[in-house]
């Protein structure tokens, strides 16, 4: 299929939401779940700040509806509005984090394979291990993990250089085995 | 562990999550509301002219019924506010209050007389904070005149003069924001091991946790109040916590903490305080080290030159625009520009390539040639001399022979590696179609290395930006 074709598609389907309130319910039923599953994935698991952000996100996505040019999925769109939305988050969070003393975490060399990790998880293990993680390292883990996102895409986003993002990523991956590994041992 | 490990670990997040049925129901209500369905589209209007629509609406009678309704409530709360302000909070809510106070608190100067000494704090609401020692009680061994600007991780320790002596990362968890926290580099029972600033030796400890300062009151549950007192020429709430047998002087304006008596008898107490103070220029700055340099801080670095306080030997960085710095630790650092990555590193151990097990290794950047020259994954070019202030060694290009499989490197797993070092915080590895600049040197007994990256590796002038002191 074509951008162009795509993009007709694409666009009588947002169009059609705004048909009757019938489709638009449809339409709605059919996005909140993904768009709120993306939201809670990079508040890790806080429901109050997935909430507020999904609403913001829908509202603005509302209004600014002209803006969609239906070259991708509404979803996506609505997800990247949300992504915006998560970034300024995370930038306050981190201005609020390195107000207070932050002390250096020592990056232990790795050691054996524990238990957690050969078991399949469930979400709210998952999340509960990224709160420990500080507000970038998170950003950085989810965006380019879950989202998908390269190196230089997620520095766009939270304002920090590759180079940044990469050391980020570094750390968060080891803080995240750590919070896992010390579930284990708790 | 490799990254496909973490991203299994995070699959679960890619799944929909269906929302609490009452938040879902709220939204779409409030989103049907801004749909016109008859036209297919968004109504524009905004909330004002919604209001001014709905008032034109609404009928003469009920107008006026608003208007008193909204004068009214207006009333009622002035009313409440002027009621709130002149209320004494019980003594909980003072606690609370003034803790809160801590998370965020604004600039201010204090005077505060301790047991062996007095400080003169000034904080500058923004996260950096200078205490001077004073002269009027002796005890603690600190000299009068010396004193340290404390950033948020580091204390920068001044002499009398005002020269810097150090930067030293905090050690133990501090147990109070100024009555004992801001006292740990002059108190000798608050950390079991002391690394603090003028100590005779400059050492340096991580943690392995994040930690938050407190605020000065903490376990205060039951709290009770006593009489109001004057301190430093201000009234405070007194206030004593049973469980931890402290008292503690609260600001009545400000709720800061302005005295505080612990169970052992110990009173801190302010002298003077100034809630609004100005300072001069450069009472924060952290001038001139080693060599002209100021110690590196994690992130972008301003153009300048830096010593490293926490990598040894020390090294000396007279930087450029554009460059961040990664890390400063114990064993290795790095710094990175747009177009290069400078790893320094402490090489201590050096192990067998097939095997993994240690081999022996004299320390000299001459034996770390020679273990290269021998490893069988990777390449080097003929050693050249090297030359830098306060250090001598060879200069060479590393890459990984021609036909040696790799494995996903840590960061870029789209990329394949080769093992070349372990350090004690993890390991270097060099990609299959890399090259690195590589610079080994001897340094006071030790071998040093400086492993250049990427496009720009070849125009870093190393002998003109790093020095040895």
């Amino acid at each position: 299929m074509t951008a162009g074709a795509s993009a007709t598609r694409q666009g009588t389907e947002l169009d059609l939401a705004f048909s009757s309130e019938r489709a638009f319910r449809a339409w709605y039923d059919a996005a909140l779940p993904r768009v709120y599953g993306f939201v809670l994935a990079h508040a890790a698991g806080d429901r109050e700040l997935t909430e507020e952000i999904t609403q913001q996100t829908f509202i603005d996505a509302l209004r600014d509806h002209a803006r969609f040019d239906g070259r991708s999925d509404v979803v996506t769109w609505l997800c990247a509005i949300a992504r915006h939305k998560l970034a300024d988050h995370y930038r306050q969070l981190d201005r609020q984090e390195r107000r207070r003393l932050r002390l250096v975490v020592r990056e232990l060399s790795e050691g054996g394979e524990t238990s957690a990790w050969s078991a399949a998880e469930d979400r709210a293990e998952v999340e509960a291990a990224l709160r420990t993680l500080p507000a970038m390292q998170r950003a950085a883990l989810v965006s380019f993990y879950v989202d998908g996102l390269s190196m230089r895409e997620i520095g766009r986003l939270v304002g920090r250089t590759e180079t940044a993002v990469e050391s980020l990523l570094t750390r968060a991956r080891t803080n995240f085995r750590r919070a896992f590994r010390e579930a284990d041992d708790g | 562990m490799a990254d496909d490990r973490v991203a299994a670990r995070l699959r679960p997040l890619r799944q929909p999550v269906v929302p609490d049925p009452e938040f879902a129901e709220r939204l779409f209500l409030r989103l049907v509301a801004e749909v016109d369905f008859e036209r297919g589209t968004v109504r524009r209007a905004s909330l004002p002219s919604r209001v001014r629509r709905a008032w034109q609406l609404t009928a003469r009678e009920r107008r006026v019924i608003w208007t008193l309704a909204a004068v009214a409530l207006l009333l009622g709360l002035l009313l409440s506010l002027a009621i709130i302000g002149s209320r004494v909070p019980a003594p909980s809510e003072l606690v609370s209050r003034s803790q809160a106070v801590y998370d965020s608190p604004p600039a201010f100067e204090m005077t505060v007389a301790m047991p062996t000494i007095v400080v003169r704090y000034r904080f500058d609401g923004a996260g950096l904070l200078r205490g001077d020692i004073l002269p009027g009680r002796s005890g603690s061994g600190r000299g009068v005149g010396t004193y340290f600007v404390f950033d948020g991780v580091r204390y920068h320790e001044f002499d009398s003069r005002g020269r810097l002596v150090g930067s030293f990362a905090m050690q133990g968890v501090p147990v109070g924001w100024y009555g004992r926290a801001l006292l740990a580099p002059y108190n000798d029972y608050s950390v079991g091991e002391r690394s603090t600033p003028l100590a005779p030796f400059p050492l340096t400890w991580t943690l392995a946790q994040t930690f938050e300062l407190p605020p000065p009151i903490t376990n205060c549950a039951g709290a009770e109040r006593g009489p109001d007192e004057l301190v430093a020429g201000r009234l405070t709430y007194r206030l004593t916590c049973p469980t931890v047998r402290n008292s503690y002087w609260v600001d009545t304006e400000t709720l800061f903490v302005l005295k505080v008596l612990n169970r052992g008898g110990e009173v801190f107490e302010a002298t003077s305080v100034d809630f609004a103070p100005s300072f001069e220029p450069g009472t924060f700055d952290i001038p001139d080290g080693p060599g002209g340099a100021r110690p590196l801080v994690y992130g972008a670095m301003e153009p300048g030159a830096y010593f490293t306080p926490v990598f040894t030997p020390t090294i000396t960085f007279r930087l450029g625009d554009g460059w961040f710095n990664g890390f400063d630790r114990h064993s290795d650092g790095r710094l990175s520009r747009e177009n290069v990555d400078l790893l320094f590193v402490r090489v201590d151990r050096l192990v067998d390539p097939e095997t993994g097990e240690a081999v022996p290794f004299d320390g000299s950047a001459t034996d770390f040639v020679a273990w290269l020259e021998r490893h069988p994954a990777l390449a080097i070019s003929a050693p050249e001399p090297a030359q830098l202030p306060g250090a001598s060694g060879v200069e060479f290009e590393l890459s990984v022979r021609p036909g040696t499989a790799g494995v996903p490197c840590e960061n870029t797993p789209q990329f394949q590696c080769v093992f070349v070092l372990a350090i004690d915080v993890g390991h270097i590895q060099l990609a299959l179609d890399a090259r690195a600049r590589v610079v080994a040197l001897d340094v006071q007994g030790e071998t040093v290395v400086l492993l250049a990256f990427g496009d720009g590796a070849g125009d870093v002038d190393l002998p003109a930006i790093l020095a040895f002191p």
